[in-house]
């Protein structure tokens, strides 16, 4: 170093430590937050460069970038075009919904428009204010896609952008969707959206990376104007060990999902049940079901109710699904 | 052969008058307007228009169902007619060809119009699924486009050959047509391969044209919903197609009759004709619109009876109305009467009959989609109810008057009656003349 | 030298003047907040037992996991005395696991450790106590008249059964275990259970893996695991690889594929053959 080279060095250096800690927290926050526990590229020579990543169980380490490798569910192209179509292996998901729990506090719907960015006006997920007829008891109902074994959706689609997999999930391929929206006329559910405009998401990461890493199986990821959008099962959650985000976020324990291959469903605090035993005991039963659907999603009477309806009233909106900053 | 050329003078496509020049340039001003909101819409998308999550469907696809039903002329004239040789359909058939043709170019544009991403249009074919009503749509449009063109053109090769040589002092002109002439020269062997195709095409024009419709009304009754599950809508949508159909003809008929003063061809006994058949079919759709609509009142499940609430007393009681009597009742009754089957009244008639055909698929689009199986929460206010929006009405206008921009510039160039059939008939061909005269 | 110097008194200004601004606003909160230490011990078999820590503070939603905390954790020698063993940091659910090592000089019964927070700049010093006794749990499947059983048998450091205590059977699912029989069952004099199986238990692949749990406070979270392949396989229940109308392009019904192409066929067939006639006229 020069004489000369007076004030510029020192005066950055000590800057550049404070960016780069900035970076860093900001990083290992971000990092946390996609709870990537690793990444890589496979048989890569290391490339000396250096990234802190936080490992499971909470320790911050530092490794090259090129024995990172990725975690399936998130980042780029985890599951090859046949796995997204398929699904995952040996299971077939089923979600239970406790109405007799249900006092609409609407978190399911908050942490599902949350985490699938979603900016449109009408939400996947919506808690249904249910009277059959004024005689008969009100009730609170959440409705999602019923994920159906015979979806009419599916049935109609002219390009095979929404499919069903193996495991149960229907999913929709928002890059080969034509907006035809045909699907959404068929569905007896109601239960699709459409983007009408451009969706104004704001995401964690740069929109080109969210692109670039689109996956039918984390939808919303990004959504695209002119395409049908609905609620995915998450399986982008799945993947990871996780329960689907209105499961996890309800705080009554409302929803309840599991493997019907294991006849086990769990709910959000973590506690598991026989899923035919529960049916059983609850006479569980399914909407719609002489259209012969045969929906995913099944429904436990709301007897013997946790809370009173009005108790949901608080919260009702009718005209609003989703919360938007103002 | 005075009397062979002054045919050909009558009948031959003449230039347009100012009245016709004022007419073409306003349909290309409507159609350039309509362009222009699509640009906008494929731009913005289509919130532009005032469709929601709900009336997923609006008037693109009302639209889009009335130029499908319209293209049902085609078959109906052309063919039938064609088939049991009757002579006084003659100076009809050629016009509704080219309403048929027009009708089924502008339903393959329409549904287009539709679409969320109509950059991804490619999709269609290279990923299409045999399981969905839509693919057997684009088949059958695509297939019915075709058999329409040739319908239209097959016919058309002797009065080409005569036009090439009626504009000999226009070369450029004479030109065109000689080349969509194609060597026509009226031998024996080519009016044989000519006969016997027409015969083909018209034939195969009605399973075609019937398979158009059902699979139109298909699009609907293959889902659940209340208003669109019938059992009853192929023959309904086959039936309305027929009303429609004749209704448009008519309408175009009279017109052209008047600008081109053809009131020696087309007679008032063709008026009163077509009026008959005019309300025969409207008597066939009525039939299947009592089934369709008072029926479901018999034993009306809670949903059926809200629906059909909506159209006899509730919101849309005026135009169920308006489309039903309108539509219906009133052609029925004022077509019985011989007096009513005149032409000035016929037009007027048929008219009415376009117009509330539009709007009764309408009625069957939208009413539909306000009445789901869960109720409609959660959605802004608006949501609950739909009306066109400017862009949707600049659309749909665009696409009205491109149909009839290409039936105008098919009327400036293409014999509206066909000549050498007209010649024919009245015993005026090349060949008498000459006789004649020898 | 003097530009340096100069330089270097700068940076350091600066730096001065950029932590009072970055500092301030690293505590966003006034004052720092206080953590609630959890501390439990977790022994299952095939790993290594650890001490686990949960953290959560109050905040304006209510609890919140205390995320990237620093935890340090000290062995109890004597009452005065602390053995500093290692620092683990919390996750995003604020949990951490501390891998205890290999004992084999500890022959005391009881453990004692403790977990401190100190000297953090988000939150405040806490701590928090953990004593433990060491005790084997085993588990295992035995058949008897056609009727399958899970047995346990939990026995102290030194071998002898422990009576009395309250163990829980689970079989392990994909998002949580799922308890069989009762919810807990307590060991008898022999420090054993024994639990049917009543219903059968279904799995795709035929392998169950069961856990025996204690949740004591004197023996912390013991865990017996193992695999019995006495899992119900349950047949497919999709209908991916069949021919049906919601499958893709490549699965369509046969009825449906045959019939339409025919039409189609028939139809364009004549196309083609109108259109060969007017080739023919053409050429004629």
């Amino acid at each position: 170093m020069k004489e000369d080279d007076k004030d510029l060095p020192q005066e950055n250096s000590s800057r550049r430590n404070f960016l780069r800690l900035g970076l860093l927290a900001g990083g290992a926050a971000a990092v946390t937050g996609l709870s990537m526990s690793a990444l890589a590229k496979e048989d890569d020579a290391p490339t000396g460069e250096k990234v802190k990543v936080l490992t499971t169980d909470g320790k911050l380490v530092e490794v090259d970038s090129a024995h990172l490798k990725e975690s399936p569910g998130c980042g780029k192209h985890a599951h090859s075009g046949k796995q997204i179509r398929e699904g995952i292996p040996n299971r077939k998901f089923a979600m239970v919904v406790d109405l007799s729990r249900c006092k609409n506090a609407l978190k399911c719907q908050d942490s599902c428009n949350k985490n699938h960015y979603i900016t449109g006006d009408n939400a996947w997920l919506k808690v249904y204010n249910m009277q059959e007829e004024k005689d008969t008891a009100p009730y609170w109902m959440p409705m999602m896609c019923q994920h159906c074994d015979e979806p009419a959706c599916v049935t109609v689609c002219p390009v095979d952008a929404t499919f069903k997999r193996k495991d149960g999930i229907v999913l929709i391929d928002n890059e080969r969707c034509i907006g035809c929206r045909f699907c959404m006329a068929a569905c007896p559910y109601g239960t699709r959206v459409f983007n009408w405009s451009e969706p104004k998401q704001e995401f964690e990461m740069a929109v080109e990376d969210v692109k670039a890493n689109y996956t039918p199986e984390h939808a919303g990821m990004p959504s695209q104007m002119g395409t049908v959008d609905k609620c995915d099962f998450c399986p982008h959650m799945i993947d990871m060990g996780e329960m689907p985000h209105c499961v996890s976020a309800c705080p009554n324990d409302v929803f309840l999902f599991g493997d019907i291959y294991e006849d086990t469903v769990t709910n959000g605090s973590g506690q598991s049940f026989r899923l035919s035993k529960l049916l059983e005991d609850k006479a569980g039963y399914r909407l719609l079901e002489e259209l012969g659907t045969k929906p995913s999603v099944y429904y436990l009477p709301p007897v013997n109710r946790t809370d009173a309806y009005e108790d949901g009233l608080e919260n009702y909106d009718e005209f609003k699904s989703v919360h938007k900053p103002e | 052969m005075a009397k062979y050329q002054n045919l050909i003078e009558e009948l031959a496509p003449r230039k347009f008058s100012r009245l016709g020049v004022v007419w073409t340039i306003a349909l290309i001003v409507i159609t350039m307007i309509g362009a222009a909101a699509y640009i906008d819409q494929v731009i913005k998308g289509q919130v532009v228009t005032n469709m929601r999550d709900y009336v997923l469907w609006g008037v693109y696809i009302s639209n889009f169902v009335f130029f499908v039903a319209i293209s049902f002329v085609g078959s109906l004239t052309a063919a039938v007619l064609r088939l049991t040789n009757s002579s006084w359909r003659t100076p009809l058939v050629r016009i509704a060809e080219i309403i048929a043709f027009a009708a089924i170019t502008m339903a393959g544009i329409t549904i287009i119009l539709d679409m969320g991403r109509p950059d991804r249009l490619y999709n269609l074919f290279i990923h299409a699924r045999l399981q969905s009503p839509i693919t057997w749509d684009v088949i059958i449009i695509t297939t019915y486009l075709v058999i329409s063109a040739l319908i239209l053109y097959i016919p058309l090769l002797p009065d080409l050959a005569l036009l090439k040589k009626h504009y000999q002092d226009k070369p450029k002109l004479s030109r065109i047509y000689a080349w969509f002439a194609i060597n026509w020269n009226g031998s024996p062997a080519q009016k044989a391969l000519q006969s016997k195709s027409i015969q083909m095409v018209a034939i195969l024009i009605i399973p075609v044209a019937l398979i158009l419709q059902t699979v139109d009304a298909w699009l609907f009754s293959t889902t659940y919903r209340i208003g669109w599950d019938s059992t009853n809508f192929g023959p309904y949508f086959i039936a309305g197609a027929f009303v429609v159909g004749i209704g448009g003809l008519i309408a175009v008929t009279y017109v052209l009759r008047k600008v081109y003063s053809l009131e020696n061809f087309i007679t008032d006994m063709h008026f009163d004709r077509l009026g008959k058949i005019l309300v025969f079919a409207c008597l066939i759709y009525l039939y299947f619109n009592i089934n369709e609509y008072l029926l479901p009142a018999f034993t009306a499940p809670k949903a059926e009876q809200a629906h059909l609430e909506e159209m006899f007393t509730g919101h849309y009681a005026p135009l169920f109305w308006f489309v039903t009597i309108g539509g219906l009742i009133v052609p029925i009754i004022v077509l019985l009467f011989k007096k009513g089957r005149k032409p000035v009244p016929m037009f007027i008639i048929a008219v009415l009959v376009v117009v509330t055909s539009w709007w009764k698929r309408y009625i069957i689009v939208v009413p539909a989609l306000l009445h789901p199986f869960l109720p409609i929460q959660g959605v802004p206010e608006s949501w609950h109810s739909y009306f066109p929006s400017l862009h949707e009405w600049a659309i749909v206008s665009g696409t009205l008057a491109m149909a009839l921009l290409i039936i105008t510039i098919l009327v400036r160039y293409v014999p509206i009656i066909p000549i050498q059939r007209t010649m024919e008939e009245q015993g005026l061909t090349e060949a008498n003349e000459n006789d004649k005269k020898s | 030298m003097k530009a340096n110097l100069k330089a270097r008194f700068a940076a350091l200004i600066l730096f001065g003047f950029c932590s009072l601004i970055f500092i301030p606003q690293v505590n966003a909160q006034d004052e720092k907040a206080k953590p609630r230490l959890s501390v439990e011990y977790h022994k299952t078999t095939g790993e290594p037992a650890s001490i686990f820590v949960k953290g959560k503070f109050k905040g304006e939603d209510g609890y919140e996991p205390t995320v990237n905390l620093d935890v340090n954790i000290y062995k109890v020698i004597t009452e005065d005395s602390l053995a500093f063993l290692g620092t683990v940091t919390t996750n995003a659910k604020g949990e951490a696991n501390y891998t205890l090592p290999e004992e084999q000089n500890d022959t005391a019964l009881e453990h004692y450790y403790v977990v401190k927070v100190e000297d953090n700049d988000k939150f405040k010093d806490a701590d928090s106590d953990l004593m433990f006794m060491d005790a084997s749990l085993t588990a295992e499947i035995i058949e008897e008249d056609s009727i399958k059983y899970v047995v346990a048998q939990l026995l102290d450091a030194d071998g002898n059964p422990i009576e009395g205590q309250s163990l829980k059977v689970k079989v392990r699912r994909l998002f949580a275990p799922l308890t069989i029989g009762e919810s807990s069952y307590d060991t008898d004099e022999d420090g054993s259970i024994m639990v049917e199986i009543e219903d059968p238990i279904p799995s795709k692949s035929g392998v169950l893996t069961f856990e025996v749990v204690l949740e004591s406070d004197d023996y912390g979270i013991v865990k017996a695991v193992f695999d019995a392949p006495i899992g119900v396989v349950i047949a497919d229940l999709d209908t991916f690889d069949k021919r049906t109308m919601w499958s893709p392009p490549g699965k369509t019904p046969l009825f449906l594929f045959v019939f339409a192409n025919i039409i189609i066929l028939g139809i364009w067939i004549v196309i083609v053959l109108l259109i060969r006639n007017i080739i023919k006229i053409k050429k004629s």
